[in-house]
């Protein structure tokens, strides 16, 4: 069975359209990453399944259950996590993990004290004297304590220290191994990367991909400077390797990956301009030798990842706007991002 | 489930409940040992001065100088109406708009729960804590009553009757005394049992346009403000069908004629039995009462125009898209 589906599922406010034609399917038992810049429709889409907000076309069952008619049995069986959680300010943390607890028929107290004590939160303190992250960590103990079988994490570790960020995605991947399906929304690679399994791209309220990070895995990415024509890029017919991307020389691709940054500013350095960019599938064994021969210079060779993935399917610069954050841009942690440039 | 709610509920207006009762009984019980300190016959020179604008008064002045009236005056005072404004209009704007406000409704509809059931059972802690807040004007009353007294001057004289002739004569014993006689004796605080029910009909729906207003706007301050213009528009209303015979028509547009305290004390003490009923007799035509609903019709209509406008709003929030937190 699948923990979520939707259908066609379109949402309007007006003139404003959130949602088009949003067809997924999320395997129950799953970590399933939602990326998108803001505005994409990652939470318009959460909401919708959690029966907050009316589908204006199209269908979603959530564990089975329709979302319009069946919202009550749905939120039963999963615990949600908004992306702005704010709890009773007049209320001790304590007795807001009690009270959510008892609320919910999968809560469970100890657990989400235990989580509360994990993520090094001081529960006797009232919420309206916590800090925002605090107020996070709050809100996550008592979601992660939760034993219902589906997560829905909107954007889980915002606001949250670097110490505290690792913590909660061990939490969630703990959680998708005991068997909860996670379903993750973020607009940080590192999160999607280190938690989920498959990965769906939301941009302008559109599904534009969807991949098993698996998958990912055996992708990698070159960057050159061509010295000849692009038309000798030629795969032999024999080889054991495909190019599924193969980007022109031009400035929509040259400045696919930001090199440098001050503070959460993005700046352009215009020697880490590239001619040409390929995604080759298939073990660098294979292709290595063939990459050799062409007349290239400058060649960086980049393994795949969500970023990567996001790249592949971003905008012209020109008109992108607020893109999902890269590794060292706003968020300390993500220079623990496994993917290093091997440059050949 | 609902033992939460009703938890959370009483955890965040434990505080305005207490002051607001605290406020009431204060001044409730200040009105009636005032209205016992002074002989109001000695107010009737001033109150003389005020004859023309006797049509916006809601009994006749004459009623105001007696202690019953006087006490009667109490339920329209602006005080005591604001006490229980803020009490419906604070509760009721809370229980959407509040929590969209607040970030939490999307933490609370994560769980199990229905908006329906959220909303009533706000609404219906709201009633009770409303009730409560009458019952404790009620009760100061009467125990106020209890306690004042009234300082009266009695004439220290003896009468006989000449023989053969049915005249009586009086005779000065002394210098007439001053005595105090408790309140109770003059006044009865049950004819107040009633208008109580009356203010509570009337805070009900007062209660139920907050509730009804936050069920279908994000904000609470404009859930606040278009409850008060509301209020506000009914009063002037009210006030206008009060100005002359033309303009009497208007008392069907406003909801403020089905609130009647003090009419409602007085035909109580002249026509027994009168307060309980839902359509005015003849004999309280006749009297002081000229609407056609007695008290009891009046409070049910009251009643029931809340129930109809927060049964809509609740038809209504339960198919409209819940903003994001604020």
């Amino acid at each position: 069975m699948l923990a979520v589906e939707t259908i066609g599922l379109c949402k309007s406010f007006g003139d404003v359209h959130s949602l088009r034609d949003c067809s997924l399917s999320v395997p129950t038992g799953a970590a399933f990453g939602l990326l998108g810049p803001n505005g994409a429709g990652k939470s318009t889409l959460i909401r919708t399944l959690l029966g907050f907000v009316r589908p204006t076309r199209g269908a979603a069952h959530v564990l089975g259950k329709d979302v319009v008619r069946e919202s009550l049995a749905i939120r039963e069986r999963v615990s949600y996590l908004p992306g702005d959680a704010r709890l009773y300010r007049s209320m001790r943390g304590s007795s807001v993990i009690d009270m959510f607890a008892q609320m919910h028929p999968r809560g469970d107290r100890q657990s989400s004290r235990s989580v509360a004590d994990r993520l090094g939160l001081e529960v006797r303190r009232r919420v309206a004297f916590m800090s925002t992250g605090m107020r996070q960590k709050l809100a996550l103990s008592i979601i992660l304590g939760s034993r219902a079988p589906l997560l829905i994490l909107d954007e889980p570790t915002a606001n949250l220290d670097p110490d505290v960020r690792n913590e909660v995605l061990a939490l969630v991947r703990e959680a998708n191994q005991s068997g909860q399906t996670v379903l993750l929304s973020s607009h940080l690679f590192t999160d999607i990367e280190r938690t989920c399994s498959e990965v769906a791209l939301l941009r302008d309220g559109r599904i534009v991909a969807t991949e098993l990070l698996s998958e990912r895995e055996s992708r990698h990415i070159v960057t050159a400077t061509t010295t000849g024509g692009t038309d000798q890029i030629r795969i032999p017919d024999e080889a054991n390797f495909d190019i599924v991307r193969k980007e022109q020389p031009s400035a929509r691709i040259a400045q696919g990956k930001p090199a440098s940054h001050e503070g959460s500013e993005y700046t352009e350095n215009p020697e880490s301009n590239h001619n040409l960019v390929l995604e080759i599938v298939g073990s660098p064994n294979d292709w290595m030798p063939w990459l050799s021969k062409l007349n290239l210079d400058n060649i960086t060779i980049t393994m795949a990842n969500v970023e990567t993935f996001y790249d592949s399917f971003s905008r012209p610069k020109a008109d992108a706007t607020d893109p999902p954050m890269t590794e060292g841009t706003s968020d300390p942690s993500s220079t623990l991002d496994p993917s290093k440039p091997e440059t050949a | 489930m609902v033992r939460l709610l009703v938890q959370k509920f009483v955890r965040e207006s434990q505080f305005l409940f207490l002051a607001l009762a605290s406020l009431l009984v204060l001044f409730c019980a200040s009105r009636v040992w005032i209205a016992g300190q002074f002989d109001l016959s000695s107010f009737k020179p001033l109150l003389e001065q005020l004859r023309r604008f006797e049509r916006f008064m809601p009994v006749p002045l004459d009623h105001v100088l007696t202690y019953s009236g006087s006490i009667a005056l109490t339920l329209s005072e602006p005080l005591l109406i604001f006490s229980i404004l803020t009490w419906c209009i604070a509760r009721g704007s809370d229980v959407i708009s509040g929590e969209i406000g607040r970030g939490s409704l999307e933490m609370l509809l994560a769980n199990p729960i229905s908006r329906t059931k959220i909303v009533l059972t706000h609404y219906i802690l709201s009633a009770v804590g409303l009730g409560l807040l009458c019952l404790t004007i009620w009760t100061t009353i009467h125990i106020a009553l209890k306690y004042c007294s009234v300082r009266e001057t009695v004439s220290n004289t003896a009468t006989f009757t000449l023989p053969f002739v049915p005249v009586q004569v009086p005779i000065q014993l002394g210098e007439p005394e001053e005595v105090l006689t408790p309140l109770a004796s003059r006044v009865d605080s049950s004819i107040f049992v009633v208008p109580c029910i009356n203010l509570f009909a009337f805070g009900f729906f007062v209660l139920s346009l907050a509730v009804g207003v936050s069920c279908v706007d994000r904000y609470r301050w404009r859930c606040i403000g278009v409850t008060l213009a509301i209020y506000v528009l009914q009063l002037l209303i009210f006030l206008l069908s009060k100005v002359g015979t033309s303009w009497r028509g208007l008392e069907w547009a406003t909801v403020l004629s089905l609130y009647q305290p003090d009419l409602t004390a007085l035909v109580t003490q002249r026509i027994e039995g009168s307060q309980w009923t839902v359509v005015a007799s003849e004999a309280m035509q006749d009297s002081v009462w000229r609407f056609t609903l007695g008290p009891i019709g009046m409070t049910g209509i009251l009643t029931i125009l809340g129930l109809t406008v927060v049964t809509s709003a609740i038809a209504y929030l339960n198919r409209r898209d819940l903003p994001a937190p604020l």
